[in-house]
C-alpha cells in the first residue's frame, strides 16, 4: 500500500513535470523515433510534400506517419498530451498510423486518432523497426500520370527511397506477358476494377484483406461503392484510388442556360428547344454495352449479373432499354456515334447533349466551352435512376513483390487526404477517400454530379462474364441499330453466344 | 428469491466466462473472448476522477489504466440509431446507462474505455480517458446532464461512473437480465462448439511440380520418422516456442522433378537463385530471391507453445517474412510442363467418343501444317500458314469413318456444319485439317482456338461458311452425306447448296411446332423472308455488301408480290409477300424433331407454326421443296 502511494506520487510528479516541460516546448512538439530526435516539419515543407502550390494555404490534415521515417513495424507510440500521457500498443500500428491524421495549428501539432479524437501533443515517442526496403517499381496508366509521377517523386525524396515509375498503357496485358515469361513484376500498379478478376486468375495480384481486417477505420474512410468495386469473391484485391463517372454534358449555347436534365422527358424538351436547327438533341455510343448499362439499371436490371456471374440477356429490362434507345433514335433525338465522333460533333455545336465520362471535364474546361454538367437523369418510365457506371481505378500490390511494406506505404501515401484531394481536384476525379471529396474545390454543378453519381452509380462487375457480354453486344447492338436484327432475335442470339462462351 | 438465484448463477457464470464481453444490439450478438480482446487496439493512460468530496484538484487520486476504446467495440454492432442508449451491465447485475454520443467519445469530457488493466491488475472496467487527465464532476454534469450523471448521497460523483467487471454492452436494453443471460449461455456454448470444429489447414506447394500437405500428411511424416524440431524465436521482444520444419525441406518437394526422392533438395538451384513466394490465407504475399536468403533462415512452424497451429513462417528475419496462416509456397523454378489452360476437342461417332487436348493433338501422328485460305461471303480472302491435325486420317483411324459417312462439326456457339466424309478424304484439292495454329502461333482462345480449313501446296481456298471456327465437337454419323440444292429466282437467280443452307440455318435458326392431324412436330430451319432477300432486288444479296445495307427489300415486300414454292414432284403453292414479310412463323426447314428430315420430306420442307397468329392465306406444307420463285405483279 505504501509502495502504491509512493508510486502514485512519483507518477503525479512526473506527469506535472512533464506537463511543465511540455508547456515550454509547446510551440514545436518534439518527435522521437527509436530514441533519436526528429525535426517537426514546417508548413512550407509539408506544402512541398503534398504539391500544394501556395505554401501559405492551410494544408489538409496529413498522415501522422509522414512525421516519421517509413516503419516496417511500430511496437509502441507514446503521446504526451496536456495533462496525460497516451501509450498505444497494438497490432498493425505501422499500418494504422497512416490513417491517423496530423495537422499543424498555429505551430502546434494536433494528432487525430480514430476513436480518440483530436489530441494536441507536446511530444511523441515512437518505437519500432524502420523499413529497410528502399526500391520499388510502380506502373501507372490513364490520366494523371504526370501528376502522380511528381507526387511519387516527392514521396521518394521525403522518405529517402527510390521509385521506378513507368507509364504502361495496357497493364493487364503486360502483366500477363511478364508472368508467362517469369519476368519480375512491378511491385505496385494501377488496376481498373473491371480487369481485376482476370488478374486474380493469373495470380498477378495479392489479396489485401489483411489491410482491412484489423483496421475498420480504413474501410470507413472509403466510399462504399468504390471499396466494393475491388472485391473478387468477397476479397479486396486492390486499394481504391479514384473513380470516373458517366455523366451528361450539355452545350449551353444550343440548349439554353436554363436547361436542366432531371428526367428522360427533358430529352424531348431539349429536342423542342433545338426547333428547326440541324443539330441533334443527343449522342452517345449506343453500340456499346458500357453505355447501355445505365439504361438497363434504369429499367430495373439490378444486379447486372446473376449470383454465379451468369448473364441474363433476355431480362425484360434489356429489351426495354434497347427499345427506349431505338425510340429516341427513330424520333430523331439520338445519334448513335462512337466516342471521338460524338465529342467532335458536340464541340462543333452539332449535338446538344452527350453522355460521356467525367474524364472529359478537364478537356472541356481547357476548351473553355460553356458546358452544363448533369448526373444521369431519373427514368420516370422505369421508376428508377439511370445509374451511371463508376469506373473505379485502384492500386494493387503484385503477388510476387519483394517489398510488401514499401508497397503498402506507397499506396497509403497516395490514398492520404492531401494527395487524394489535390490529385482529384486537378484531374476532376471522384476520390476514394470520403473526406477528400468534402474538401475538394470543384465547380458547384460538378460537385453535385459527383455526389449524385456516388448515390446512384455503381462499379462495373469484376467478373469476366461482363467482358464476354460486352464483346458479344458490341456486334449485336450494331445489328439492332442497323435494323438487321429485331431486338428479340438479337437477344436470343446474344444469349446463345454469351452462354457458349461462358460454358467454354 | 428468483432474482437472488439468478444473481448466484451469474456469479458462477462470471467465474466460468471471465474475460468475455457480450455485445448486444437487438438480435445481433457478439461475444469477444479474451484472445479477441487482446488483439483490439488498446491505449494506456492516467486519469483522476472527482468523487463526492472533491471540489478541487488537491485530493485527486490518479490511476493508470490500459484498455480498449468503447467506440471500437460499438463498431461490431453496425449502425446504431443516434438517439439510442447503451447500457453497460456488470457481472453482478449492476448497470449504468449512457447516451450513444457519450460512449462514442463525441463529448468533450473524455473517451470511454473498457479497461483491461487498472494499476496493472487484470479485470474489465468502464473508465474514461481525458486529455487533461481529469474527469471532474463539473465535466460530468455538463456532458451527461443530471439524468445520466452519477450521484452519491445526493452529491455528484464522477468516480461513480466507473463500472467494475463489465460483462454486457447492450443497445437500448429492456432491463430483462434473465433473457440476456439465457442468450449469453447459448452463445458461450456455440463458441465452445466452434472451438472444437476448427478449420483444418492445407498448404499447397508449387514449383516444377505441385504438392499439398495437410495435418494427415504431417502425421504420416512423423510416423515415418520426420521429426519436427523445437525452436525458440523472438518477435516484438516476446519469445515463443515452435515445432518447425526448415522451409527448404518443403521447397524440396517441388523444386525439381524427382519421383523417387521427393525430399531431395536442389541446393544448387537455390544458390543459383529463383523467386520464392509465400502467401497467407488472407492474401498477404511476400517474395524473395533465394540468393538473398540463407537456407537456414526460414522455418515453417506447425505448433506454437505446444499447441497445433496453422503453418506459419518463423525465423530470425524481418517481420514481413513471418507469414501466418501460410497457404501457399511457390517456387519459380522451370516447370515440368507449361500449365496453360488446355482446350479440349471432343470426338464422337458410332464407335464411341473421346476428347483430346490441343497438346495431345499436336503430339499425335496426325499433326500436319501448310498454307490454306478461305474467302468470306463478302469476298475477303484470308491466307495463312495453318497447323493442326489431318481430319480425314484421324477420323478414319480413330473413329472408323468411311467415305459414305457424314461428318458433323459443331462450334462453341452452336453453329453446325456437315461435310461429306468423301470430301474430307479427298486429297486432290488439299487436306482438310482441324487447325489450332496460324502462322506459328496458337489460334486465339477467344472466340475459340480451332477452325476447319484446307491446306496444301497450292494454297487451297474454301468458302468462309465451310471454314468453321470455334470448333468444339466433331461427330461421325454413319449416314451418307447427300448434297442438295435450293433454287431461288426473282430479280436475281441463285442456287444455295446444302452447306450454304446449313450455314444460314445455323446463323438464323428458328423453330416452329407444326400440328398435323396425327402429330405435333418441331421443325428447325430458316424463315422464308430471309431467303427472299437473295432474290428480291437486283443488287443486294445477304453478306455481299457492307453490313449497313440491308439485303432484304422490305419496301418491295410491303408493296406485295407472289412467292411460289415448288416441290420436286411439281406440287406448288403461292403465298403473298405481304404475309411472309418478316414472318418468323414460316420456315424452310431441314430438321424435324432434332433429326434429319424423313425421306418423304427430305431435303427441305416449307413448314409453319400452326398456332401462329399471322399465317399466310392458303399456306400448306410443301415437302421436298426445290425452288422458291418471286413473281412481281
Amino acid at each position: 500500500m505504501m509502495y502504491k502511494r509512493m508510486y502514485r506520487s512519483v507518477f503525479l510528479l512526473c506527469t506535472v513535470s512533464l506537463a511543465m516541460l511540455g508547456a515550454t516546448a509547446w510551440a514545436s512538439a518534439e518527435l522521437w523515433c527509436n530514441g533519436q530526435p526528429l525535426a517537426l516539419p514546417n508548413q512550407n515543407e509539408l506544402s512541398w510534400l503534398f504539391g500544394q502550390p501556395d505554401p501559405e494555404e492551410a494544408i489538409a490534415p496529413f498522415p501522422f506517419a509522414c512525421l516519421f521515417p517509413l516503419m516496417e513495424e511500430i511496437h509502441e507510440i507514446v503521446l504526451q498530451l496536456e495533462g496525460s500521457q497516451l501509450l498505444l500498443q497494438e497490432e498493425n500500428l505501422a499500418e494504422k498510423v497512416w490513417n491517423w491524421s496530423a495537422c499543424l495549428s498555429s505551430g502546434k501539432l494536433v494528432v487525430s486518432i480514430p476513436t480518440l479524437g483530436e489530441n494536441p501533443v507536446q511530444w511523441v515517442r515512437l518505437e519500432g523497426i524502420a523499413c529497410t526496403e528502399k526500391e520499388l517499381e510502380i506502373w501507372l496508366s490513364r490520366e494523371g500520370v504526370l501528376e502522380l509521377r511528381e507526387q511519387l517523386q516527392r514521396f521518394a525524396d521525403w522518405f529517402g527511397v527510390s521509385l521506378h515509375i513507368l507509364e504502361i498503357p495496357d497493364i493487364p496485358a503486360r502483366l500477363q506477358a511478364y508472368l508467362r515469361a517469369q519476368e519480375p513484376l512491378p511491385d505496385v500498379f494501377h488496376v481498373e476494377s473491371s480487369q481485376l478478376e482476370e488478374l486474380v486468375d493469373f495470380q498477378a495480384v495479392q489479396g489485401l484483406a489483411y489491410l482491412f481486417s484489423q483496421d475498420s477505420q480504413r474501410l470507413q474512410s472509403l466510399q462504399p461503392n468504390m471499396r466494393d468495386a475491388f472485391l473478387v469473391n468477397g476479397v479486396p484485391y486492390a486499394y481504391p484510388f479514384y473513380a470516373d463517372t458517366q455523366m451528361a454534358f450539355v452545350n449551353r449555347e444550343l440548349a439554353g442556360r436554363d436547361f436542366v436534365l432531371q428526367d428522360e422527358t427533358d430529352l424531348w424538351e431539349l429536342a423542342a428547344r433545338l426547333g428547326s436547327s440541324d443539330a441533334w438533341a443527343c449522342s452517345w455510343n449506343a453500340y456499346s454495352l458500357y453505355w447501355l448499362v445505365p439504361f438497363l439499371r434504369g429499367f430495373g436490371m439490378d444486379p447486372l449479373l446473376g449470383c454465379t456471374n451468369t448473364v441474363d440477356v433476355q431480362h425484360p429490362a434489356v429489351s426495354q432499354a434497347i427499345d427506349f434507345l431505338l425510340a429516341l433514335r427513330d424520333q430523331g433525338l439520338l445519334l448513335p456515334e462512337e466516342r471521338d465522333a460524338m465529342t467532335s460533333l458536340f464541340c462543333a455545336g452539332e449535338v446538344a447533349l452527350i453522355l460521356s465520362g467525367s474524364y472529359m471535364v478537364p478537356q472541356f474546361e481547357r476548351l473553355e466551352m460553356e458546358v452544363g454538367m448533369f448526373a444521369l437523369p431519373w427514368n420516370s418510365r422505369g421508376g428508377r435512376w439511370f445509374s451511371p457506371v463508376l469506373d473505379c481505378k485502384g492500386l494493387a500490390i503484385s503477388a510476387r513483390t519483394k517489398v510488401p511494406v514499401l508497397s503498402r506505404r506507397v499506396i497509403d501515401f497516395l490514398s492520404c487526404l492531401p494527395v487524394q484531394q489535390r490529385f482529384c481536384e486537378q484531374l476532376r476525379k471522384i476520390p476514394a477517400r470520403r473526406e477528400a471529396l468534402d474538401r475538394m474545390s470543384l465547380p458547384g454543378e460538378l460537385q453535385q454530379v459527383f455526389r449524385k453519381s456516388l448515390r446512384t452509380g455503381f462499379p462495373l462487375p469484376t467478373a469476366s462474364s461482363y467482358g464476354i457480354w460486352k464483346s458479344v453486344f458490341w456486334k449485336i447492338l450494331r445489328f439492332v441499330f442497323a435494323g438487321q436484327m429485331s431486338v428479340t432475335q438479337a437477344l436470343q442470339s446474344a444469349q446463345q453466344l454469351v452462354d457458349a462462351n461462358l460454358s467454354y | 428469491m428468483r432474482k437472488w438465484l439468478w444473481f448466484g448463477f451469474l456469479l458462477l457464470l462470471g467465474c466460468c466466462l471471465f474475460g468475455e464481453v457480450f455485445l448486444v444490439h437487438g438480435d445481433r450478438w457478439f461475444v469477444l473472448e479474451d484472445s479477441q480482446l487482446a488483439v483490439l487496439p488498446t491505449l494506456s493512460f492516467s486519469v483522476a476522477f472527482h468523487g463526492v468530496t472533491n471540489t478541487s484538484d488537491e485530493n485527486l487520486e490518479t490511476e493508470n489504466w490500459r484498455g480498449i476504446p468503447l467506440s471500437v467495440l460499438l463498431g461490431f454492432l453496425g449502425t446504431i440509431p443516434p438517439d439510442a442508449t447503451i447500457t453497460l451491465i456488470a457481472q453482478d447485475g449492476f448497470s449504468r446507462e449512457f447516451p450513444l454520443g457519450v460512449l462514442r467519445g463525441a463529448g468533450s469530457f473524455g473517451t470511454p474505455v473498457l479497461a483491461l488493466e487498472r494499476e496493472g491488475e487484470p479485470g474489465q472496467w468502464l473508465t474514461f480517458f481525458a486529455q487533461d487527465g481529469q474527469v471532474t464532476n463539473e465535466d460530468m454534469l455538463q456532458e451527461l446532464g443530471e439524468a445520466f450523471s452519477s450521484f452519491h448521497g445526493g452529491q455528484p460523483s464522477a468516480r461513480g461512473l466507473l463500472v467494475k467487471d463489465v460483462r454486457y454492452l447492450v443497445v437500448n436494453w429492456d432491463g430483462d437480465l434473465e433473457a440476456l443471460h439465457e442468450q449469453s449461455t447459448h452463445s458461450a456454448q456455440m463458441i465452445e462448439q466452434q472451438g472444437e470444429e476448427k478449420e483444418e489447414w492445407s498448404l499447397s506447394l508449387s514449383g516444377a511440380v505441385d504438392a499439398r500437405i495437410d495435418p494427415s500428411v504431417l502425421q504420416e511424416w512423423k510416423e515415418r520418422g520426420v521429426h519436427l524440431e523445437e525452436r525458440v524465436f523472438a518477435r516484438k521482444s516476446t519469445e515463443r516456442r515452435y515445432d518447425v520444419l526448415p522451409l527448404w525441406m518443403l521447397v524440396a518437394m517441388v523444386d525439381d522433378l524427382h519421383d523417387e526422392h521427393p525430399f531431395s533438395f536442389a541446393q544448387q538451384l537455390w544458390e543459383d537463385g529463383y523467386l520464392l513466394t509465400l502467401t497467407a490465407q488472407d492474401g498477404y504475399a511476400v517474395s524473395f530471391s533465394t540468393t538473398e536468403m540463407s537456407t537456414q533462415a526460414l522455418f515453417v512452424a506447425f505448433s506454437e507453445e505446444g499447441e497445433p497451429t496453422w503453418p506459419k513462417v518463423v525465423g530470425e528475419v524481418s517481420g514481413k517474412f513471418w507469414v501466418s496462416h501460410l497457404q501457399e509456397i511457390d517456387a519459380q523454378v522451370p516447370r515440368a510442363q507449361e500449365d496453360a489452360p488446355s482446350f479440349t476437342l471432343a470426338f464422337s461417332g458410332p464407335s464411341g467418343s473421346f476428347s483430346r487436348t490441343l497438346e495431345q493433338l499436336r503430339e499425335s501422328e496426325f499433326f500436319v501444317e501448310g498454307p490454306g485460305s478461305y474467302t468470306t461471303s463478302a469476298g475477303t480472302r484470308y491466307t495463312n500458314h495453318y497447323a493442326g491435325v489431318d481430319m480425314g486420317a484421324l477420323l478414319v483411324q480413330q473413329m472408323g469413318m468411311t467415305a459414305s459417312d457424314t461428318v458433323e462439326i459443331i462450334a462453341l456457339d452452336g453453329y453446325e456444319m456437315s461435310y461429306s466424309a468423301e470430301e474430307i478424304l479427298d486429297q486432290s484439292s488439299g487436306t482438310w485439317i482441324l487447325a489450332f495454329e496460324r502462322d506459328g502461333m496458337p489460334l486465339p482462345q477467344d472466340p475459340g482456338p480451332v477452325r476447319t480449313v484446307r491446306i496444301g501446296e497450292a494454297t487451297p481456298n474454301v468458302d468462309g461458311h465451310n471454314s468453321l471456327k470455334m470448333v468444339k465437337r466433331v461427330q461421325v454419323i454413319p449416314v451418307a452425306y447427300r448434297p442438295f440444292q435450293l433454287q431461288l429466282s426473282g430479280l436475281m437467280q441463285t442456287t444455295l447448296d446444302r452447306d450454304q443452307l446449313q450455314s444460314g440455318i445455323s446463323c438464323h435458326r428458328q423453330r416452329v411446332v407444326y400440328q398435323s392431324k396425327e402429330n405435333s412436330d418441331t421443325y428447325t430451319g430458316i424463315a422464308v423472308w430471309r431467303l427472299l432477300a437473295f432474290v428480291d432486288d437486283p443488287a443486294y444479296a445477304p453478306h455481299r455488301q457492307d453490313e449497313a445495307i440491308l439485303s432484304y427489300n422490305q419496301e418491295l415486300a410491303a408493296k406485295g408480290y407472289s412467292v411460289i414454292f415448288h416441290a420436286v414432284d411439281g406440287y406448288q403453292i403461292t403465298l403473298s409477300s405481304l404475309e411472309l414479310d418478316r414472318n418468323d412463323a414460316v420456315l424452310v426447314a431441314n430438321a424435324k424433331n432434332g433429326s434429319d428430315l424423313e425421306s418423304g420430306e427430305w431435303p427441305l420442307v416449307l413448314v409453319f407454326d400452326s398456332s401462329a397468329e399471322r399465317l399466310p392465306e392458303g399456306i400448306k406444307k410443301v415437302k421436298q421443296l426445290a425452288h422458291i420463285e418471286i413473281v412481281l405483279p
